[in-house]
């Protein structure tokens, strides 16, 4: 009887579910086993210095933080050493990173925020920092834009501040990737992810190891105490 | 089974000892697991003091998203400490709030335990007022627009209250990290004290249904530290974030305005039935009002002490457990269009279980 009604349904979202999947990439990091994907993280910090960094700033984080992302402190100190801060000096691996240098009055007051927790404090995390930075699409019809505002199609309200920020080529990835937009995309959110959440990976591995741990004492627990109780009655 | 002389020289002189160490001699055959949350709410304060004695040594009220974020970043395993004390803040509450309503569900509170179901209120209300100083303290948005929003009720006030309030709330951060720590140990004293009154009061079972302690309960009582150990994986591995505020994963400051901050699970009921009435008078009123009639639930109770609770005043407890399940939901939902009608209501109706559907459903069984 149900059959009729399930097929159809079911054709639906295997319909859908392609779709879907083209317009935002699947991130290693979401999902409760998931993993900070330590390679797209970091072409992700490539894209932030190349794109991101002159509006906004990252304050919650120091240079050697990056080693959390498997790079050599050798590595992490040749970054610093090719940062200028603004007293003129070079960063070192101590340095917190870079604050912005644009001010906030080039957005008409619109604030650039600090991305330190923005993947956590968004809902949708990695995947709306991903739709807003390739969510930018000429105006529909019939919309006037407020002066200096770009049309997003994933910002709340359709209208943000922020000038595109990316375009294919951007940067130049050390590992070869093609840098398109959306590559880039991707990778400065898994970045991101990791800049709110760097213990992610190890919050979900410990987790799972308890879990296992503790369901198995749980299960030996339960037949010590049925045998226990069966002996007294 | 006799007890180790060194296990009843403790006994002896540590009062409580007997309730949460399983060395005790005999307990009632058949008790449920159940029986044994006082036990785990012993373990997970336990835990929860450790990681808060940790997390002083690290934390900086003056500027506290910064150190902790050194905390979770630069120091190993620093998330981890983090993690125990706010998870382990989520069991604790849970399973204080869980045992009073088990006390509710089985009469624990009759004579001639009043003493101890009276002690056990006071651990909810201290507990709860510890959270929301560490809350505060989290340097998130949502602590931060609920103090402001507690700085605004306290200027409303006159007089004595207005001096009270302001000195309490004012000096920042602070401040309220000194009332935090005296909190948490208030909330460690009644929580000894209340193990201690159930120990006292605690019926000495016929000869027949009598079990030692070990190996029985003590099986019972593993069980249930591997429960719990298992939800604890789950919340901290997992569900890092449960019942807060979205809001407060951004750092606290003048920029992020909210008007309705939202609390954390746990404080959401109480939240929800101090707003339902009128000004910050009205919301303290209520609080107190609430305290109170649970304070005072062994006298509205007016069953001899050795009646079982009937169907009818279980089936009221159940549907009072679930209208304060949903006060705590709508607590954390701020801005849901139907909490300025359903907050009143079920306020209104957690006041009359207590004052009006107890009595007459235990009236009648006086005779
Ligand atoms: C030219 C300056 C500029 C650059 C470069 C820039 N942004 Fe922005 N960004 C802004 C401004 C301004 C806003 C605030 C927008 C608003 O309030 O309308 C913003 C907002 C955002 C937001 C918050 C959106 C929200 O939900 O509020 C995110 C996320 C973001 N930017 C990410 C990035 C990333 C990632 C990059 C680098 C790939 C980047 N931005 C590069 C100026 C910039």
């Amino acid at each position: 009887m149900m059959r009729p009604f399930i097929l159809p349904l079911l054709a639906l979202l295997a319909g859908a579910a392609p779709a879907a999947a083209q317009t935002v990439p699947s991130f290693a990091s979401s999902g409760p086993l998931g993993h900070i994907d330590a390679a797209a993280a970091q072409r992700g910090f490539a894209v932030y210095e190349a794109s991101c960094a002159a509006c906004h700033s990252l304050s919650a984080l120091h240079y050697r933080d990056l080693e959390g992302l498997g790079l050599t402190s050798a590595q992490v100190a040749g970054i610093a050493s090719g940062i200028k801060l603004a007293d003129g000096t070079a960063a070192t691996p101590d340095s917190p990173f870079k604050p912005a240098t644009l001010p906030a009055s080039a957005f008409g007051g619109a604030l650039p925020p600090d991305l330190s927790s923005i993947a956590a404090q968004r809902p949708g995390g990695a995947a709306y920092i991903y739709a807003v930075l390739t969510g930018y699409t000429p105006a529909p019809a019939g919309i006037t834009l407020m002066p200096s505002h770009y049309y997003n199609s994933a910002y709340p309200g359709g209208q943000i501040a922020m000038p595109p920020p990316l375009h294919d080529g951007a940067v130049t990835y050390a590992d070869g990737t093609p840098s398109t937009t959306a590559q880039e995309a991707a990778d400065v959110a898994e970045f991101l992810t990791w800049a709110s959440d760097p213990t992610l990976t190890a919050r979900h591995e410990i987790g799972l190891r308890a879990l296992i741990f503790f369901g198995f004492l749980f299960v030996l627990a339960l037949v010590l105490k049925r045998q226990a109780w069966s002996n007294q009655s | 089974m006799t007890d180790h002389p060194a296990s009843s020289w403790a006994l002896s002189r540590i009062p409580g000892l007997g309730c949460v160490c399983p060395c005790r001699s005999t307990r009632a055959k058949g008790g449920s697991y159940l029986g044994a949350v006082p036990f785990l709410i012993a373990v997970t304060a336990l835990l929860v003091l450790a990681s808060g004695v940790v997390l002083l040594a690290t934390y900086n009220a003056r500027s506290p998203v910064a150190s902790l974020q050194i905390l979770s970043h630069a120091v190993p395993q620093g998330w981890l400490v983090r993690a125990y004390h706010a998870s382990g803040t989520t069991l604790l509450a849970g399973l204080v709030y869980l045992g009073l309503f088990h006390g509710l569900l089985t009469r624990a509170y009759r004579a001639p335990g009043e003493y101890a179901w009276m002690l056990g209120v006071k651990l909810l209300a201290v507990l709860l007022a510890a959270s929301w100083f560490g809350y505060v303290l989290s340097g998130g948005a949502g602590g931060y627009w609920s103090y402001q929003r507690a700085m605004m009720a306290a200027l409303q006030f006159h007089g004595a209250a207005r001096g009270l309030a302001l000195w309490v709330l004012s000096g920042g951060l602070p401040k309220l990290l000194v009332l935090h720590l005296l909190l948490a140990l208030s909330a460690g004293l009644a929580l000894w004290a209340w193990l201690a009154a159930r120990a006292k009061v605690r019926a000495t079972p016929p000869p027949g249904e009598a079990v030692p302690f070990y190996p029985y309960y003590a099986a019972q009582y593993l069980v249930a530290l591997c429960a719990l150990g298992f939800v604890g994986a789950l919340l901290i591995g997992f569900l890092p974030h449960l019942g807060m505020p979205a809001l407060n994963a951004v750092p606290g400051s003048g920029l992020s305005f909210a008007a309705n901050p939202g609390l954390p699970w746990y404080l959401a009921p109480l939240g929800a039935a101090a707003g339902s009435f009128h000004g910050a008078w009205g919301g303290i009123g209520a609080v107190i009002a609430l305290a109170v009639t649970l304070y005072a639930v062994p006298w509205l109770d007016l069953a001899p002490p050795e009646a079982p609770p009937s169907r009818l005043h279980q089936a009221l407890t159940w549907l009072l457990g679930a209208v304060v399940v949903a006060l705590g939901v709508d607590g954390t939902m701020p801005g849901c269009p139907l909490a300025p009608v359903l907050d009143p209501l079920l306020t209104l109706y957690v006041f009359l279980h207590f004052l009006v559907l107890l009595p007459l459903v235990t009236w009648g069984r006086a005779k």
